[in-house]
């Protein structure tokens, strides 16, 4: 259980829901990471996150396993647990 | 991974390698980057160097919101990871989450000077030549100024707060290992606690931590501000200080 609420997928509605759609459409899937959820108490937030995400690990020419190697060291060293 | 973060994985490329020791230093001492810590990177991958910088500024966003606000692991929790087996069983079911990702590469749609606008129109004032750096990445740009939206137009701190964490995270800034990894006292002030702790070892955070942020009249969407500003402050301190751009973009008086 994260320490704040959220609105999960399932009862997210108006710029929520909507802000819900734009994640799945961003990743081309229907996964719909807890760390984007997380900010789910205001839409607009939410859209940050996932913008962020996406200009991080889609958008540019840099190999995705490069970038992913870089996410990962990262989360190594700080013993982040998620 | 382990391997290659302890520096003992031998067939490492020298992209690899470079990214992992910048990875260490912007963790064990982000006080002290610089520029030129960056250069072993740029010397390998040319201008892809500010996508890195990004990614690793990103994720030292990401997983400050995660270990701060204890977000659930999409998989497994961590008790079970010690598991080996069921541990590979979480990667290979995380695979297959990904696998239906769509992780192409995709085009940087935003014009650099479209994103210097948008600083801009955020700030107030014109930026000069301050950004750039940033010129031949324009997406860079654009993830300041989504961080600048956050802070002037979404959250609900005042601008006092907002400062205030700012100052407890550059002081709290690791100068050594030791600062990133040890045991030091912290400010008793909950805010400035929950700044300390999210900047040196956010997976350190306490449900505690929490509870007293509370009594102190914080309400949900009061700690997810907390700790926002706290993880945009983390990637800040370490952006500016690669690049070379002014603090004072984001860094409020």
């Amino acid at each position: 259980m994260p320490h704040i609420a959220t609105v999960p997928p399932a009862q997210a509605t108006g710029e929520t829901a909507d802000v819900y759609g734009e994640l799945r459409r961003m990743s081309g899937s229907g996964l719909v990471a807890q760390v984007v959820q997380v900010f789910s108490l205001r839409a607009s937030s939410m859209r940050r996150m996932i913008r962020s995400w996406e200009l991080a690990m889609w958008v540019g020419g840099a190999p995705r396993m490069n970038r992913e190697l870089v996410a990962a060291a990262v989360a190594r060293l700080e013993h982040c647990h998620y | 991974m382990a391997p290659l973060v302890s520096g003992l994985a031998a067939d490492a490329t020298p992209l690899e390698r470079a990214l992992i020791d910048l990875a260490r230093r912007a963790h064990d001492a982000p006080a002290l980057l610089t520029p030129a810590d960056l250069d072993p990177v740029r010397a390998v991958a040319g201008d892809d160097a500010l996508d890195y910088l990004l990614v690793l500024c990103a994720f030292h966003f990401i997983t400050r919101i995660a270990d701060l606000l204890a977000v659930p692991p999409e998989v497994l929790p961590p008790a079970l990871r010690r598991v080996e087996v069921v541990r590979r069983l979480g990667v290979w079911m995380t695979s297959l989450l990904l696998r239906r990702m769509d992780l192409a590469n995709r085009p940087d749609r935003a014009s650099f000077d479209d994103a210097r606008s948008r600083v801009e129109a955020l700030l107030g004032h014109p930026v000069g030549q301050s950004l750039e750096p940033l010129r031949i990445r324009p997406k860079v740009v654009e993830s300041i100024a989504l961080a600048l939206e956050e802070r002037d137009r979404a959250s609900s701190l005042d601008r006092a707060t907002l400062a205030r964490v700012q100052r407890t995270v550059e002081a709290a800034l690791p100068r050594s290992a030791e600062d990133a990894n040890g045991f030091q006292a912290r400010p008793a002030d909950p805010v400035e606690g929950f700044a300390f702790v999210g900047t040196r070892y956010a997976q350190r955070t306490t449900s505690e931590a929490i509870a007293t942020l509370r009594r102190a009249g914080y309400d949900d969407l009061g700690i997810l501000d907390l700790a926002i500003a706290v993880a945009d402050a983390n990637q800040w301190a370490r952006m500016f200080r690669l690049t070379g751009l002014p603090p004072s973009l984001f860094v409020l008086a």
